[in-house]
């Protein structure tokens, strides 16, 4: 069955703009960037592939290490490669309109 | 609006759905209507341990292309094989519908399809049935007022209901890499077994519903390019032409009849043993 | 379950109900129709169905299955009758009745467009219902897939007995598992706790799909008893039907209220909500 994974980290700046990438498709991800309020950034993921929960955190923690911004992320995976979401995740990024590192 | 930046990918077949669109409307520049922020996805995936797409694999937009207002449909044929289930079905259904309400209400908006499905969602079963049943009425309710064009651009192809809802559009596009069949090629073979059709031989079966094969009957109206401008210009040119009622619908009589005549195979009489008649190329 | 050949309830319900007058249609062995009377004062139906045709010569389309002639013969047939009726100032209400183990599928019929000849006949049964005439569809067996796309699922009405061999779906489970890579236990088990999966024709009705279940009549055997339940409530669907019209009320508006179907009143809220762009300027960002 699939799994939910609700993380939180702290965060320093809001982001300005939502953004949204990726397709739910074998390999792949769907991800779902909106701005928060505060100092907190929230990630919900839901995915095909249960039991990677400790994979997902230190995806997040190399991420949130770069990119400080209070924001919701929604993930819907089918299964990526940390590789993969990495990907999706900085475009996202770009997409919401910061391209380098805080 | 939603600004995307334009792929630089000289190949349609490549974009995403959205990027399609992005590549046919006006400026590049649409409204998503009921788009991935409003997380409407299907409520019957997660139980059979699938993740649902946060737009059910359908986008919707408002915008222009070559000047006409339409309303845009894009199938995401990456998510689920393109399948039409509950949520999808009923946005294309309503976006349909709306438009024409809008036509009824003396703002013409006509409809772009672009259709890349393997048919019904088989986890949403008769819900995908339904679904496109309410497609199908939409389709031919706002033909009558606007022009409806499908455009069928592959990879996926457009099969099972949709392949009817394409059909009863007032004009179907399709390029090199499109396929419209009922049935697909697999399902074919799993119910009439391999010497009826080979599902392996790609040669064999874009001979047999590849789009340029549909375009030399007569069951499509244009063949073009793998490109964003050769489709546009297709389909400026297709709404240029208005309202006008499908030929390949009509004289079920006769067609009928060339059926019986052309192509049945005759029956030797007292024999009980079939010949091929004359045939259609 | 296989992709076995129709059981023929077709023919048997539309002789039944019409009293033994059916016919084939433009020689279409296998296209029956007949008149039904309905209500008192009684007001003639056309109803029509699929039967088997073993010496079809068509192949793939000998068990009763909808193919390329069955697809043309219905689609002519309605046109023609939209056009008999409107000469005579009437719109008589169209039955389908239901029972074919699914399209024809084979080289041929794709090669010679099936999909635009059930189009087509998809596209008479709009044309009638736009036109006036009420269309009832009546499931006394199977209701499958592209069949039932073209021969039933634009009724305004879906009637089903609730009894053996009465199912919808859109693919035999051998199918289904094959293509979703599962086993065919594991499709008809998971098939079983997905209400719109389900081969139950109880949860076709749940889910607004079916609008009327026949209870207590063996879909097997329409003896005299079971006959005039199901002109009775053929009948009453009339009235429904008629009465809807009337009223202005949209197609497939019933399903508002169905807590089955949630995400498709969502959907209709939310896409009448935003198609002009007023909404915008709440969901900036």
């Amino acid at each position: 069955m699939t799994e939910h994974i609700a993380l939180s980290f702290p965060a320093q700046v809001p982001i300005g703009r939502r953004a949204h990438v990726g397709v739910v498709a074998s390999g792949d991800l769907e991800v779902l960037l909106e701005p928060l309020e505060g100092k907190l950034a929230e990630v919900a993921v839901h995915t095909k592939v249960a039991g990677y929960r400790m994979t997902w955190e230190a995806v997040f923690e190399r991420f949130f290490a770069r990119y400080p911004y209070a924001l919701r992320l929604e993930i819907r995976d089918y299964g990526a490669t940390p590789g993969m979401v990495w990907l999706r995740l900085v475009q996202a990024m770009e997409h919401a309109g910061k391209n380098g590192e805080q | 609006m939603t600004e995307i930046p334009f792929a630089s990918v000289s190949t349609f077949q490549e974009l995403s759905a959205r990027e399609r669109l992005a590549a046919l409307l006006d400026g590049g520049q649409f409204r998503e209507l009921v788009g991935p922020f409003d997380r409407v996805g299907s409520p019957w995936l997660e139980p059979q341990g699938l993740v649902p797409q946060s737009d059910d694999g359908v986008v919707v937009v408002r915008g222009k292309t070559s000047g006409h207002a339409i309303v845009a449909i894009a199938i995401e044929a990456a998510f689920e094989g393109g399948s039409v289930g509950e949520v999808g079905g009923a946005k294309i259904a309503a976006a349909l519908e709306l438009a024409a309400e809008s036509c009824r209400a003396d703002d013409p908006i006509a409809a772009l399809l672009l259709l890349e499905s393997g048919g019904v969602r088989l986890q949403e079963a008769n819900l995908g049935l339904a679904g496109i049943a309410r497609i199908q009425s939409a389709i031919v309710g706002l033909r009558e007022l606007a022009p409806v064009v499908a455009v069928v651009a592959g990879p996926t192809g457009c099969f099972g209901g949709m392949s009817l809802a394409a059909t009863l559009c007032t004009w179907i596009i399709g390029t090199a890499h499109g396929r419209l069949g009922m049935n697909g090629p697999e399902v074919i073979e799993q119910e009439a077994g391999p010497d009826e059709l080979d599902a392996t031989d790609r040669e064999l079966i874009w001979k047999l519903i590849g789009c340029e094969a549909r375009y030399r009957q007569g069951l499509i109206d244009a063949f073009v390019a793998d490109n964003a401008p050769s489709i546009a210009k297709a389909i400026g040119a297709a709404l240029a032409q208005g309202v006008q009622t499908p030929v390949r619908l009509q004289n079920a009589e006769a067609r009928l009849a060339g059926l019986r005549r052309d192509v049945m195979p005759t029956e030797a009489a007292g024999t009980g043993k079939v010949t091929t008649g004359g045939h259609r190329a | 379950m296989t992709t076995e050949a129709s059981t023929g309830r077709g023919g048997l319900w539309l002789e039944a109900l019409a009293g033994h007058s059916a016919k084939t249609v433009m020689d279409t062995r296998s296209i029956l129709e007949a008149t039904v009377n309905l209500g008192d004062p009684s007001e003639p139906v056309l109803a029509l169905t699929v039967t088997p045709d073993p010496a079809s010569r068509l192949p793939r389309a000998a068990h009763g299955e909808f193919g390329l002639e069955q697809a043309w013969t219905i689609a002519a047939r309605i046109r023609q009758s939209i056009n008999e009726d409107a000469a005579r100032g009437m719109r008589r209400p169209i039955l389908a009745i239901v029972d074919t183990p699914g399209q024809a599928f084979g080289r041929l019929e794709e090669q010679q467009c099936i999909s635009v000849a059930c189009a087509a006949a998809v596209d008479a049964y709009i044309a009638a219902r736009r036109a006036g005439h009420p269309l009832l569809a009546f499931i006394v067996g199977r209701a499958i897939s592209g069949s039932f796309l073209a021969h039933g699922l634009q009724a305004q009405r879906i009637l089903a007995i609730n009894g053996d061999g009465v199912i919808m779906h859109a693919m035999s489970p051998q199918s289904i598992a094959r293509i979703t890579r599962r086993t065919v236990e594991e499709v008809i088990e998971q098939a079983a706790s997905s209400m719109p999966m389900s081969y139950s024709i109880e949860n076709a009705h749940r889910l607004g799909v079916v609008h009327t279940l026949i209870e207590g009549i063996s879909p097997e055997a329409p003896i005299p008893a079971s006959v005039s339940i199901v002109k009775e409530a053929l009948c009453r669907t009339l009235t429904e039907i008629r009465d809807e019209a009337k009223r202005g009320v949209r197609y497939a508006a019933r399903v508002k209220d169905n807590p089955s179907r949630v995400g498709t009143a969502t959907i209709e809220r939310l896409m009448r909500e935003q198609w002009n762009p007023d909404h915008l300027k709440r969901n900036q960002g």
